[in-house]
C-alpha cells in the first residue's frame, strides 16, 4: 500500500484509519452471521460462568486451607505472644519472654448484683477500683476497666465466680526476673514497640528472629546480681543519691553487667521518672581524677614523658583565673608514678600542659571520649566535650574536670588502655571474641605500663580497699572523686565518688581481663566507713566486694589469700582531690 | 392505587411504581445483596475499634459509624437506580462516565494524594475516587456500542467502545492505578468477548494484554515489588500478609468469637482491604465459606439470568456488571488467601470505604434494573412466572 522507506502522507494514514476501523466493524458485524456457537452470546457467558465456577470453588478451597492447614511457621502458631523473641543471658537463662496477658471487661447487663462486684473486685484490683468500675457498673456498656496482667491474676479474678466479668487476651511482654537487669533489657510499649536498653536497640532484630529462637545478650546473670546487690548496699550505706554499675570484658568489648540505682519497676515505669533513666549509658559525668588514667596513658604514649618525669607538686599550679591545688598538700617533686598513685591532680595537669593540647585533643578523642560511646543501646550518651584545647582545658581534663562523659564511654576508653591498646567497641550482644577490626589507639608498652600503675595504685596507693576486698584477683584500679558542678562553681561536699578498676592485671594480652566501675552520685559519710566519702572510701571497697564474688564466675583463681603489700609507708587513704 | 393496594402493600395488583418495581425484580439477587451491605455493617463494628487502635484515631467506632451510613446509603441508591429502565441505563451511565471522566482529568491538577497515588477528590472532609463510579458505567456503555454495532446500522460501535476504555485506562495509568486499570481490562475483555469478538481476535487482543502487563512490571516499582514478594516471600517485606494469615489460621473452623480478634489489631488495612482476614479470625471457616457462597451466588444468579435474556445489551451489560462484581470479590479474597500477589482492592460492601460503597451500590442497582422482568426481556420459554397470573 505504501511505498516503502516513505512515510505515508497525512490523508493516506486517514484513509488507512478509517478503512481499518471499517474492516474490524464488519468484520465484528459478520461474526454472528455464520451462526457457529461457538460465537453465540449465551455460549460465552456460560464460558465466563464457569470461569467464576471455577475461581469461587478455588476461593472455597483456599479458604479452607488457610484456616485449617496451613500452619505457615513457628511463630505463628504460638500467637498471639511471640511477635518478639525471647531475651537470654550468656548462659541461656531467660530475661524476657512473649506471654499472653489480659484486659478485664465489665459488662453491666449480665450483672444481677452490682453492689456485690463493687465489693468483691474492689479490695482485689485497688487499682481498677475508683470512679470507672463505678460508672461502667451504672451505663450499660462493656467497658475495659483493667489490664494488661498476667495469667495468674485473671486465675484470682476468675475463681471469684462474678457475672459479667470477661477477659480479652493479647500478646505481653513478661520479665521474669523482675526489676534484675531491667535497664539493659529495656522494656517494651504497648504496642509492641521496642523502647529502651536491648529491647529497643535490638528491635528490629528481636521481631525478625521471633520463633527462630532467642537472642542472646552478653550479660551474665550472676555477675549482674553480684554488682546490683553491691551496689544497693553502697546506696544505703552512704545514703546516695544514685549509683552506677559495670562490668564489661575488655578483650572482647562485652557487657557483662550493668545497673543504674534507684532501679525501675519490673513493669518498668517507676512513678519516679529518674529512676527509669539508665545512668550507666545516659547520663553524664565529670569523672574526676579516674580521667588520669586517659591523661597518663597519652602522656606515655605520646613518648614525650616518662614514668620517672619528676613533676613539683609542693606548689598550687597557677593558671590564668584558676588556681590547681591538690587535696593533701606534699611538698617537693613526685615522679609520674606518684602522681599516679597519690592522685596529684598538680602533678597530672603539668604533665599535660608539657605534653600539650595538640596531642591531648586527638588521644582523649581516640579514647572515645568526644562522641557517643559506640553500642547497639541508643541511650548511649553523647558527651560535654571541651572544643578547644586551651591551657586551662588541658590542666583541668588532665584529671576529669571540665569533661562530662557517659559511663560506657569511660569503660570503652579504660578498657582499650588495658587491653594492649586495642579499641573494642562495646556490645549488649555476646560475642565470641574482638571484632574484626579494633583501632590500636595507645601501644602495648603503654598499656602494660598502665596495668602496672594501676595494679600498684590498688597495692600502695588510693586503691587499697579494693585490694584488701579482693586479695588475689591481681585488681588494679583509679579512684576517682569529682567535686559536682553548682551554680557555676564546683560543690565541695557534692561528689560523685567512683572506682575504674581492672583485674586480672598480671596475664598477658589477648586473654580476658575485666573491667569493673562503680560511680556513686552524692554519698554521704557513713558510720561504717568514716571520712569524706570519696572514690576511695566509697566506690573502692565496692569494686573490690564485687570482683571478690565475680572473679570465681569468669574463670579467674585466686593465686594467694594473702596481697602482697609492697611497703612504701607513704601512701596514705583519700589524698586526692 | 386501589383499595386492596393500599391494604396489601405490594400486592400483585399493586401497579404503583414501587408495585411493580418489588414484582418486577429478582429478590434473590436484591435479598442477597441486602444481606451483604448488612454483613458489612456489621463486621465494621468488630474491625472498626481494631483499625482506629492502629491509626489512633479516638473514637474506636469511627469506622462503624461511617461504614453504616455508606452502607444505608448504598442501599438506597441500589434501590433507586434499578427502578430504571434499560434506556434510563444507558442515559445514567453516560453522565456517570462523563463526569467521572471529568473529575479524573481535574485530579491531575488538584488531586488529594493518599498512599503515593493521587486517586481522590477531597472536599469538606469527604474524599471521592471517581473512578469507582466509572467502573460500571463504562460497562454499560460498552456493552451498548457492542450491541449497536452488531446491528449493522453504521454505527461503529467496536471503535467507540475502544476510545471509552482507552480515555478510561490512560487517566486511571497516570494516577497510577494499577489494580483498576487491570478490573475494567478485564470486565472490558469479558464484555467484548461476549458481545461476540471472533474467536481469531482474541488471541491477539490476548496477546496485547500480556505484553501490558509485563510493561506494567517493568515500569512501576511498586507493581515488581509486589509480584517479586508473592513470587519469593522470603526475601520480601510480608508483614501485611503474614499477619492476615496468622488472623485467618488463628480463626480456624468456628473462629475466636465476635470481638475476640487479637491478631486482626496487627493487620493493616483490617478495616478496608483486609475486611476478610479480620472477619475470618472472630467467625472462622464456616463464615468465611458463606460469604463466598453469597458472593458467587449473585455472580451466577446474576449471569444464569443475563444468560437467559433477549436483547444483546442488556443481555452483555448485566453480565459485564456482575462479572465486575464478581471479579472484585474474587481478587479480593484471593488477595486475603496469599493465593495472588497483594493487590490494594476493595471487598464490595464488606470493606470500608464510602466511594467503593456507593459504586457497588450503583453497580448492582444498574444489573438488578436490567434483569428486571419486563415483556420480552426473556426468552419466552424461560420467563419466571409471568405478571398478572394472579390479577
Amino acid at each position: 500500500m505504501t511505498v516503502s522507506g516513505l512515510t505515508p502522507p497525512r490523508p493516506l494514514a486517514w484513509r488507512w484509519l478509517t478503512s481499518a476501523i471499517w474492516w474490524i466493524e464488519h468484520e465484528f458485524e459478520r461474526s454472528k452471521a455464520e451462526n457457529r456457537p461457538a460465537d453465540s452470546v449465551r455460549f460465552r457467558m456460560v464460558f465466563i460462568l464457569a470461569v467464576f465456577v471455577a475461581g469461587f470453588s478455588a476461593l472455597a478451597l483456599g479458604a479452607g486451607r488457610a484456616a485449617l492447614v496451613s500452619k505457615p511457621s513457628a511463630w505463628r502458631a504460638s500467637l498471639p505472644a511471640g511477635s518478639r523473641a525471647d531475651l537470654v543471658d550468656r548462659h541461656g537463662d531467660l530475661l524476657a519472654i512473649d506471654l499472653p496477658v489480659y484486659n478485664l471487661y465489665l459488662d453491666p447487663a449480665l450483672i444481677w448484683d452490682k453492689a456485690e462486684t463493687r465489693r468483691v473486685l474492689g479490695p482485689l484490683l485497688p487499682a481498677a477500683a475508683g470512679p470507672r468500675m463505678d460508672e461502667t457498673l451504672a451505663g450499660t456498656k462493656r467497658v475495659k476497666i483493667f489490664g494488661p496482667f498476667p495469667q495468674a491474676v485473671r486465675d484470682r479474678i476468675d475463681s471469684l465466680g462474678l457475672p459479667g466479668i470477661n477477659f480479652e487476651a493479647e500478646a505481653g511482654r513478661s520479665y521474669p526476673l523482675g526489676s534484675e537487669a531491667s535497664h539493659l533489657v529495656g522494656y517494651v510499649r504497648n504496642d509492641g514497640m521496642g523502647m529502651l536498653g536491648a529491647e529497643g536497640a535490638l528491635d528490629q532484630q528481636i521481631r525478625t528472629q521471633a520463633g527462630q529462637g532467642p537472642v542472646v545478650l552478653a550479660l551474665d546473670l550472676k555477675v549482674q546480681a553480684a554488682l546490683e546487690g553491691e551496689l544497693q548496699a553502697t546506696v544505703l550505706r552512704h545514703s546516695a543519691k544514685a549509683a552506677v554499675g559495670l562490668v564489661t570484658n575488655i578483650r572482647t568489648g562485652e557487657i557483662l553487667a550493668m545497673a543504674s540505682l534507684p532501679d525501675t519497676t519490673p513493669d518498668r515505669l517507676a512513678s519516679d521518672m529518674n529512676a527509669n533513666v539508665n545512668k550507666a549509658a545516659s547520663a553524664r559525668y565529670e569523672m574526676g581524677s579516674t580521667f588520669k588514667i586517659f591523661s597518663l596513658a597519652m602522656g606515655l604514649d605520646s613518648g614525650k614523658v616518662t614514668l620517672d618525669t619528676k613533676y613539683d607538686v609542693g606548689n598550687p599550679l597557677v593558671l590564668s583565673g584558676q588556681t590547681i591545688h591538690d587535696s593533701h598538700s606534699e611538698s617537693g617533686f613526685y615522679n609520674l608514678h606518684e602522681v599516679f598513685i597519690h592522685s596529684s591532680n598538680i602533678g597530672a595537669a603539668r604533665m599535660a600542659l608539657q605534653v600539650g593540647g595538640d596531642i591531648m585533643g586527638p588521644y582523649y578523642e581516640k579514647f572515645g571520649l568526644t562522641r557517643a560511646a559506640p553500642i547497639e543501646l541508643r541511650e548511649s550518651a553523647r558527651p560535654l566535650a571541651p572544643k578547644v584545647w586551651s591551657t586551662n582545658v588541658v590542666a583541668n581534663t588532665a584529671f576529669g574536670h571540665g569533661i562530662a562523659v557517659s559511663p560506657l564511654a569511660v569503660a570503652a576508653g579504660v578498657g582499650a588502655i588495658m587491653n594492649g591498646g586495642q579499641y573494642v567497641p562495646l556490645t549488649i550482644l555476646k560475642r565470641d571474641g574482638p571484632p574484626a577490626t579494633v583501632r590500636q589507639v595507645v601501644s602495648q608498652d603503654t598499656s602494660r605500663k598502665m596495668l602496672d600503675l594501676m595494679r600498684a595504685n590498688a597495692v600502695e596507693g588510693t586503691g587499697k580497699s579494693a585490694e584488701a576486698a579482693a586479695p588475689g584477683f591481681s585488681v588494679g584500679g583509679k579512684t576517682g572523686t569529682a567535686e559536682k558542678p553548682m551554680n557555676g562553681t564546683y560543690a565541695r561536699e557534692t561528689l560523685v565518688s567512683s572506682f575504674a578498676a581492672i583485674f586480672p592485671t598480671d596475664t598477658p594480652f589477648g586473654t580476658d581481663k575485666y573491667f569493673v566501675l562503680i560511680l556513686v552520685d552524692e554519698p554521704h559519710t557513713s558510720a561504717e566507713a568514716p571520712g569524706r566519702p570519696t572514690g576511695g572510701i566509697v566506690a573502692a571497697p565496692t569494686a573490690g566486694r564485687v570482683i571478690n564474688r565475680i572473679a570465681p564466675f569468669l574463670g579467674v583463681s585466686r593465686r594467694s589469700a594473702t596481697p602482697q603489700v609492697v611497703a612504701t609507708g607513704d601512701a596514705q587513704d583519700g589524698n586526692e582531690r | 392505587m386501589t383499595e386492596a393496594a393500599q391494604r396489601y402493600p405490594f400486592a400483585r395488583t399493586d401497579r404503583s411504581p414501587l408495585g411493580q418495581w418489588w414484582w418486577t425484580i429478582d429478590r434473590w439477587l436484591l435479598g442477597a445483596t441486602v444481606i451483604l451491605v448488612v454483613l458489612g455493617i456489621l463486621l465494621s463494628f468488630g474491625n472498626s475499634p481494631a483499625a482506629a487502635g492502629r491509626m489512633n484515631i479516638h473514637d474506636p467506632f469511627h469506622f462503624a459509624v461511617r461504614q453504616t451510613i455508606f452502607g444505608l446509603g448504598s442501599a438506597g441508591l441500589m434501590v433507586l437506580v434499578s427502578m430504571m429502565t434499560p434506556r434510563l441505563v444507558r442515559r445514567t451511565s453516560f453522565f456517570f462516565y462523563l463526569g467521572s471522566i471529568a473529575i479524573m482529568i481535574a485530579l491531575i491538577f488538584v488531586g488529594h494524594e493518599a498512599k503515593g497515588a493521587t486517586r481522590w477528590l477531597e472536599f469538606g472532609g469527604f474524599t471521592l475516587q471517581p473512578s469507582e463510579f466509572m467502573k460500571p458505567a463504562l460497562i454499560v456503555l460498552v456493552a451498548w456500542m457492542f450491541a449497536e454495532g452488531q446491528k449493522g446500522e453504521g454505527v461503529p460501535g467496536v471503535s467507540i467502545a475502544f476510545t471509552l476504555y482507552l480515555v478510561a485506562v490512560a487517566l486511571l495509568l497516570k494516577q497510577p492505578d494499577v489494580g483498576q486499570t487491570v478490573l475494567i481490562t478485564m470486565a472490558f475483555g469479558a464484555c467484548f468477548f461476549m458481545a461476540g469478538v471472533p474467536i481469531r481476535w482474541i488471541l491477539g487482543l490476548g496477546a496485547v494484554a500480556v505484553a501490558g502487563l509485563i510493561s506494567l512490571y517493568f515500569t512501576l516499582d511498586h507493581v515488581a515489588a509486589r509480584v517479586d514478594k508473592f513470587l519469593d516471600p522470603d526475601r520480601a517485606d510480608t508483614t501485611q500478609i503474614d499477619h492476615a494469615q496468622a488472623a485467618i489460621s488463628a480463626g480456624g473452623l468456628f473462629g475466636r468469637g465476635l470481638g475476640e480478634g487479637v491478631l486482626k489489631r496487627q493487620v493493616p488495612d483490617v478495616h478496608t482491604d483486609f475486611a476478610y482476614s479480620g472477619a475470618a479470625e472472630e467467625l472462622g471457616l464456616v463464615f468465611s465459606l458463606f460469604l463466598i457462597a453469597l458472593f458467587a451466588f449473585v455472580v451466577i444468579r446474576g449471569m444464569m439470568r443475563a444468560i437467559k435474556m433477549t436483547d444483546p445489551f442488556e443481555q452483555v451489560a448485566a453480565a459485564g456488571l456482575f462479572v465486575l462484581v464478581g471479579q472484585q470479590a474474587f481478587i479480593n479474597i484471593a488477595v486475603n488467601l496469599n493465593m495472588i500477589p497483594t493487590k490494594g482492592m476493595t471487598l464490595p460492601f464488606i470493606s470500608y470505604g464510602g466511594s467503593s460503597m456507593m459504586a457497588m451500590g450503583l453497580t448492582l442497582g444498574l444489573a438488578l434494573a436490567l434483569t428486571r422482568k419486563r415483556p420480552g426481556a426473556y426468552a419466552p420459554h424461560e420467563a419466571v412466572a409471568p405478571s398478572g397470573t394472579f390479577s
